[in-house]
């Protein structure tokens, strides 16, 4: 009995010597591609376009992931909107609200608010244009109380948050200010087409994929045959707390793709979000992924290692320039409020990061709507 | 199928004309009832869960007493059918005894169905060790089962090391009465420790030694117990030998008997029946036990713990004392049933969607495996015993269902694990077993009763619990210290204590900035909680005011499940859908699917 045991033992053992033979010689054919940078710098996009067109491209139960991911999205930006404009007009919130713990709540909102003298004040007028009107009580009440686990939209959700987005001016009043609460720009996108996602036959398109826009948790890894060469990317989280993650790959790396949000340079990261009163020039996405960026260069085992730099999102940040510096992130800048000139100054100013003199670096630009060509 | 429906048909008819004519009414009295049966639960899958479950106990009980009593034979035919199925789809060792264990499979039919042949001492004596090969399987069979089972163990164990709620909470109730660590402002108790992951910011944990055992090799194995089968390795290892001996012996005293009778010494009867029944009596009750381990591993003595020792009892005394101890193999067959019948009832209670499950009139599928081989056996064999299942629906795959079976979530776990995003989920299976230990509390303490009628002040009610979300209770209870959900261990005033403990340990070990598992919240929801507990730091311990105590944990669970909330979207967002895709899920689809 147990001899026969140890024999199928046996053969499983050598079944996955086997395998991990196999696996290291893949290993050392396949060149390994790191995907780095702070939380919603467009990793996961890259990703997603990577496998569109050297990949297999999507499949239906990916589809299906994404059409998921959508959803979510949309419950998730409307329901931050709809606290944030509660909070800045210290609206009771429905859900959370407890008679009893009213007093702590709010004293406590306030003190901290008065405490840190560094955020900016706000005028009465200001906080009234935050204000949702009466009539659209039940549309928040609704939306506030849904919990995830739910994968297709109802009509009753569709007609609330088109209802919310289109006819209440407050919560497009919140929306113009989404560098400072977190939601993704895409959102808008989303919102506007409310409808056709909300259908219960909704299959997202190439363009829906792209703009989806969700945090990643952990990481993946995805194997792509280009002209003869293997590559695998993985993909990771940008979050202060999956950063953590990444020292457990960065063994055997044969280039870092750094990919740094254009427009980031007055959003606020996603584990500083607070309200309104957020400055934006004391902490914004931009010097954070300015300071990930010295973290991984200062890593040992990237000494030798080659980086990627990817700008991303610069058609918005055509549109952003026009409004907004780039002296938010860098004091120093002195150049004209341009495009060309702004993006320059960043580029260089990411190369010039880089003390090891012969590491390779290199420099790419792409649109995040528009599929970009072969960059190898 | 046409094949044991024959012999069912067979067995029927041949019990109607032989026996007597009471067993034949008690018979049709027990169909006449599963039919009657059966119509109810269809309609009470439309009204009511509850209705639906007690029926298919009832069903159970009625088919088990009907098994024992009446009609064992085409079972045994069953058992012998799936254990050959169950060898060639795993490629087990199997292939050898397969056609000897079919022909003693009809032997003994044969023999039972035909009782005269049994006082033929001839007959009896070639049955034995016809059968013997038999026995050598079912030990077999075991052992490959018990290799796999550990194997599983194994990587489960690994993971599950890591959920520290409730297991170190008692011992420091006992110890540190006065809760003087929580009674002193967090900055001043703070304790840089660097963090075992030696990340890239070197994260500081701070005051982690507060609540959080120290996280070293050696005492996380004492602190945890050992699942049974990496636990109880060595003692099978030698087992083994004990068994093989056993077996020796069965067919030495076999072989000893029959050159007796040929040489027609009839003073050696005695001698016979003697060896026979300890031949067929030990590996019986050594069986037996086995099993019983068995079913234990299957989560199903809670409710049935009374139904199993019964059987145990019944059949040992059968055994025992009739003159030929052939039915011992019943034994096994029934309590196999009786685990699975089991097992798929149990299954209903995880369901949160009434549209998931059906009811349908098979027979059992006897296997030692509970889950997808079970279902095709069970529709393969069409017979008599009422399953309840649930329908593996394709379409209705959201990350409730899948956390909610204990199979699906074991890999939806061991999937995070290998995305370096288990901490997500450790969060959510933390909390909800903070979440069962307060419920289970408070119904313990005091009635159901009271709690809805009077409504007091200080209690935590339903709602106020909050998002409960539906995780297997074998994950819940097991990495919950058993003292916690103990009947009278814990005072009223302690249990508010104790939940706020695992409170603590949850902010610092998830929430905090720099902790060891950080989850991925924005700080907009982060700060509430931040808030609620700079301000709630000093709770005081013994003569503290109940209700106050109670709004303070409610407000703790509010600013909790938010934060549960949002990662929960993020799994279903994010790691479902990779999770989906996977090869491991494909394959067990298309495991169930087939």
């Amino acid at each position: 009995m147990g001899g026969c045991m140890s024999d199928s033992q046996d053969t499983t053992d050598r079944n996955v010597e086997r395998e991990i033979e196999k696996d290291k010689k893949q290993d050392t054919r396949a060149h390994k591609l790191l995907l780095l940078g702070a939380g919603g710098s467009g990793k996961s996009t890259f990703f997603k376009q990577l496998k569109a067109i050297h990949g297999e491209g999507h499949n239906d139960r990916e589809k299906e992931g994404f059409k998921r991911q959508i959803h979510g999205q949309v419950v998730e930006s409307i329901q931050l909107l709809i606290r944030q404009c509660k909070t800045v007009t210290k609206d009771p919130l429905p859900g959370i609200k407890d008679e009893d713990d009213e007093p702590f709540g709010n004293d406590d909102l306030d003190d901290a608010r008065l405490s840190n003298s560094l955020k900016v004040e706000m005028t009465e007028t200001e906080i009234a244009q935050f204000k949702i009107a009466k009539e659209f009580d039940q549309s928040c009440q609704y939306l506030l109380e849904i919990h995830g686990s739910r994968s297709a939209l109802t009509e009753q959700l569709v007609t609330h948050v088109k209802s919310l987005w289109n006819e209440c001016p407050a919560i497009q009043a919140m929306f113009e200010h989404r560098n400072k609460i977190g939601i993704p720009d895409s959102s808008a996108f989303f919102f506007n087409d409310i409808e056709r996602i909300g259908r219960s036959d909704y299959t997202p398109d190439h363009k829906d994929i792209v703009l989806a826009r969700y945090r990643t948790t952990g990481m993946t890894e995805k194997e792509f045959h280009i002209k003869d060469a293997v590559f695998k990317v993985l993909d990771v989280g940008g979050q202060r707390n999956e950063r953590k993650k990444w020292i457990h790959f960065f063994d055997g790396v044969t280039a870092v793709l750094f990919v740094v949000s254009l427009t980031c340079y007055d959003e606020v990261p996603f584990e500083d979000v607070t309200d309104l009163a957020a400055d934006v020039t004391l902490m914004n996405s931009m010097l954070e992924s300015i300071k990930v960026f010295e973290d991984t260069l200062d890593f040992e085992c990237f000494q030798k290692t080659g980086f990627i730099l990817f700008f991303n999102k610069a058609d918005l940040m055509q549109e952003k320039i026009k409004r907004v510096p780039i002296t938010n992130a860098f004091p120093n800048y002195k150049g004209p409020q341009e495009f060309k000139p702004s993006v320059d100054y960043i580029s260089k100013y990411f190369l010039s990061l880089n003390r090891v003199p012969e590491r390779e670096m290199l420099l790419r630009f792409f649109f995040e709507y528009v599929l970009f060509v072969n960059y190898w | 199928m046409a094949l044991t429906l024959c012999w069912c048909f067979f067995a029927v008819i041949h019990k109607k004309i032989k026996n007597k004519i009471n067993k034949t009414k008690q018979l049709s009295k027990y169909y006449a009832y599963i039919f009657q049966i059966k119509i109810k639960t269809k309609q009470s899958i439309n009204t009511k869960r509850g209705t639906f479950q007690k029926c298919s106990s009832l069903i159970k009980r009625c088919f088990i007493l009907h098994l024992v009593w009446v009609w064992p034979a085409p079972l045994v035919l069953i058992f012998f059918f799936t254990l050959l199925l169950y060898g060639c789809k795993n490629k087990c060792t199997f292939t050898v005894q397969n056609k000897t264990v079919i022909g003693c499979g009809v032997f003994y039919v044969w023999l039972f169905v035909d009782n005269n042949l049994l006082f033929n001492h001839n007959f009896l004596v070639t049955a034995y060790i016809i059968a013997s090969p038999f026995w050598i399987a079912m030990i077999r069979f075991y052992f490959v089962w018990y290799d796999s089972r550990l194997n599983q163990d194994q990587i489960k164990f690994h993971w599950k090391q890591q959920l520290f709620l409730g297991n170190d909470i008692m011992r420091l109730l006992q110890t540190n009465d006065d809760l003087q660590v929580l009674s002193s402002p967090v900055s001043e108790t703070s304790i840089s420790v660097a963090s075992a992951n030696g990340s890239d910011n070197d994260i500081t944990s701070k005051e982690c030694k507060a609540i959080i055992p120290e996280k070293s090799e050696t005492d996380l194995e004492l602190k945890h117990p050992l699942p049974y089968t990496i636990k109880y390795r060595h003692v099978i290892g030698d087992a083994r030998w004990i068994i093989a001996f056993w077996l020796l012996f069965c067919v030495g005293t076999c072989f000893l008997g029959m050159t007796q009778l040929w040489e027609g010494k009839e003073g050696l009867f005695y001698f016979l029946v003697l060896s026979t029944t300890l031949a067929y009596g030990i590996p019986v009750v050594l069986l037996s036990l086995l099993l019983l381990k068995m079913l234990e591993l299957h989560d199903s003595l809670d409710i049935m713990r009374l139904d199993a020792i019964y059987l145990c009892v019944v059949y040992v005394y059968r055994v025992f004392v009739s003159p030929y101890a052939l039915h011992g193999i019943k034994l096994a067959v029934i309590i196999h049933t009786h685990t699975h019948t089991h097992t798929h009832t149990h299954k209903i209670s995880y369901s949160g969607n009434e549209k998931n499950f059906i009811c349908c009139i098979t027979s059992t599928g006897v296997s030692f495996d509970s889950n997808a081989f079970l279902f095709k056996r069970g529709l393969r064999f069409g017979s008599t015993l009422v399953v309840v299942y649930l329908n593996w629906d394709d379409e209705i795959i959201s990350l409730e269902n899948i956390l909610a079976q204990p199979k699906t979530f074991d890999m939806f776990a061991s999937h995070l694990a290998s995305e370096l995003s288990l901490e997500n989920l450790f969060f959510l299976t933390e909390l909800m077993q903070l979440k069962y230990f307060l419920r289970w509390q408070q119904l313990q303490i005091f009635s159901i009763f009271y709690v809805y009628l009077f409504m007091p002040e200080e209690e935590i009610n339903e709602k106020s619990l909050g998002w409960i979300l539906q995780l297997p209770q074998k994950v819940i209870e097991d990495n919950l210290d058993s003292h916690l959900i103990k009947k009278g261990t814990i005072c009223k005033q302690k249990v508010y204590k104790v939940a706020f403990l695992m409170f603590h340990y949850l902010y610092q070990r998830y929430v905090q900035t720099n902790s060891l598992s950080q989850i991925n919240i924005a700080s907009e929801v982060r700060q509430p909680i931040l808030d609620a507990f700079a301000e709630k730091q000093i709770f005081v311990s013994n003569n503290s005011d109940l209700t106050d105590a109670k709004h303070t944990i409610c407000r703790f669970i509010q600013v909790m499940d938010i934060a549960a909330i949002n990662i929960y979207r993020l799994l279903e967002n994010d790691s479902l859908v990779r999770f989906l895709k996977s090869e491991r899920y494909q394959q067990y689809i298309s495991l169930k699917g087939s």
